[in-house]
């Protein structure tokens, strides 16, 4: 069995995303689309002198899934330096959207942020 | 001859309903479900007598090449051509991009192709990489904002320089039926080619190529309750014959061939190199069969009535695509609920055994021309009732409660 998608949480940050917005100033802007449904997410990230990341939002369309995804994924990436950022595998995702397994096409849209930042 | 009751007795001509009972299908712009006739034929064909066509003397291979020039004869039948119009592809897709490559290596820069902003990009990438190639230009008839095609805009665009002019006869994302006619005889007073992309409307109108005058026409089987992998390209005689040259070679194309060259068979063979989808053509021809024994009138008269109860009982609950009368669409309906992202809509109503799509349609530009991110599509087949959109609108209200717009 699958999870059920539209639990609290992610209806809650389908109304209210966090950190998204399209920042004056950042390091890397980083894309993914999913053409099937015409998501898009862009990532933008700024680096500190240490290298982490210490300013991490997102803009774009998505359906809740993706949208609750990237939220939680940009606080994730908060303090986590490049090359712990492409260590990121996909079950990390799912725990944080509190989830067990998602059926492929949802899959899709739940991995659509860590897809953007593949290009890093 | 059976009577199908649009009502009771039509979905038991269609298996899958009895291998999933609950399934609410509204997903027939994408595909439509097989019928038992065409189904039944295509087996036929593998278990009674699978052979090639046009080669062997023995019975079954007899039988084969009757059963496959049948088919022909059904389709020409069903478009109102003549059998040696009819031209056997793998899908519209096919049929356009044969079209595209054969047609266009002789423009030039100073003329140019048009087809409209709602094409399906199966009638839209295959002129663009043939522009790309000989460098004429492409043009795009305007949509208007009541989601019609802009005949003003058409009258524009189609010049002394236009050479084809292409286009959908129904929108597979706004349900909009073309002004066919008046598209092809603005085309034809500049000697333009005229194609019509007849994927959307084969099985929910009757189409007659000698009324409408075009010059081609392209269909896809598993669109018209046929199997996959087979489709319908019509071309005039006179066309076939004299000016489209075949693009792919091989066996059955031929008729002599040295160490020199080759000279052609026929039309049509000429252009079915290879051994053709001989169970799908087949197929094809019993689903049209199957059509023309239901009888237009039956299924335009049905699928209007539902059309027109989909967009009465939809309109209070979403923000509809396409136009507001069932008199000028087919019974593709595109809608949105603000404040619910398709593809969530999509997967709700997926839990209450619904199939409908969400996304671009394969229709980008559409999307974009209309700044939609995307749309939820129902498209309705012969084998939908009321209860259908009843279900779809109690799953609608559902998705609503759980997203609380």
């Amino acid at each position: 069995m699958t999870d059920n998608i539209y639990q609290e949480l992610i209806l809650e940050l389908a109304r209210n995303p966090l950190n998204k917005s399209t920042p004056a100033s950042f390091d890397n802007r980083l894309k993914a689309e999913n053409r099937v449904c015409g998501d898009n997410l862009t990532f933008f990230i700024s680096w500190s002198k240490s290298g982490a990341a210490s300013e991490v939002a997102w803009d774009g369309d998505g359906c809740a899934l993706s949208v609750s995804s990237a939220s939680l994924f940009s606080e994730y990436l908060k303090g986590k330096t490049k090359s712990e950022i492409k260590k990121i595998k996909p079950a990390q995702i799912l725990k944080l959207l509190k989830m067990k397994k998602l059926n492929p096409s949802r899959t899709r849209c739940a991995l659509l942020p860590l897809e953007s930042v593949q290009s890093l | 001859m059976v009577k199908y009751n649009m009502k009771q007795t039509i979905k038991k001509q269609f298996p899958i309903f009895k291998n999933q009972p609950n399934l609410i299908y509204l997903d027939n712009a994408a595909t439509t479900q097989i019928c038992a006739p065409s189904l039944n034929a295509l087996t036929d064909y593998y278990l009674k007598y699978r052979a090639n066509v046009h080669r062997g003397v023995y019975n079954i291979a007899e039988k084969a090449t009757t059963a496959f020039e049948n088919a022909r004869i059904s389709a020409a039948k069903f478009l109102n051509s003549e059998q040696n119009e009819i031209i056997f592809t793998s899908g519209s897709t096919a049929g356009l991009n044969f079209l595209a490559s054969s047609l266009t290596p002789r423009l030039s820069h100073r003329e140019n192709v048009v087809i409209t902003k709602l094409e399906h990009h199966s009638n839209l990438v295959p002129w663009q990489q043939a522009a790309k190639h000989y460098g004429f230009e492409l043009r795009f008839i305007d949509v208007t904002s009541d989601f019609r095609i802009d005949l003003e805009s058409a009258k524009k665009l189609i010049d002394q320089n236009t050479k084809i002019v292409s286009f959908a006869m129904v929108s597979n994302v706004l349900g909009s039926i073309a002004p066919a006619r008046e598209i092809i005889s603005l085309a034809k007073n500049v000697k333009a080619l005229t194609i019509v992309d007849a994927a959307q409307a084969a099985a929910h109108l009757p189409i007659d190529v000698k009324k409408l005058n075009c010059d081609f026409l392209v269909l896809s089987g598993h669109k018209v309750y046929g199997p996959n992998g087979i489709g319908i390209l019509y071309g005039k005689k006179e066309l076939l014959s004299e000016s489209v040259e075949p693009i792919s070679f091989g066996g059955e194309m031929v008729s002599e061939v040295t160490v020199a060259g080759a000279t052609w068979a026929t039309v049509p063979h000429r252009f079915e190199a290879g051994t053709p989808n001989i169970a799908g053509a087949i197929g094809l021809g019993a689903a049209l069969e199957f059509i023309g024994k239901i009888g237009w009138k039956k299924i335009a008269n049905h699928e209007k009535n539902l059309t027109k109860y989909a967009l009465q009982k939809l309109s209070p609950l979403v923000k509809i695509f396409g136009p507001s009368l069932p008199t000028e669409r087919a019974g593709v309906i595109a809608f949105t609920i603000p404040g619910i992202h398709p593809h969530d809509i999509a997967d709700i109503i997926n839990t209450k055994k619904i199939a409908a799509r969400a996304g671009l349609h394969c229709a980008e530009p559409l999307h974009r021309e209309f700044r939609l991110p995307g749309s939820v599509r129902i498209s309705l087949g012969i084998y939908n009732n009321e209860k259908d959109i009843d279900a779809l609108v109690s799953a609608l209200k559902t998705a609503k409660k759980i997203f609380k717009v």
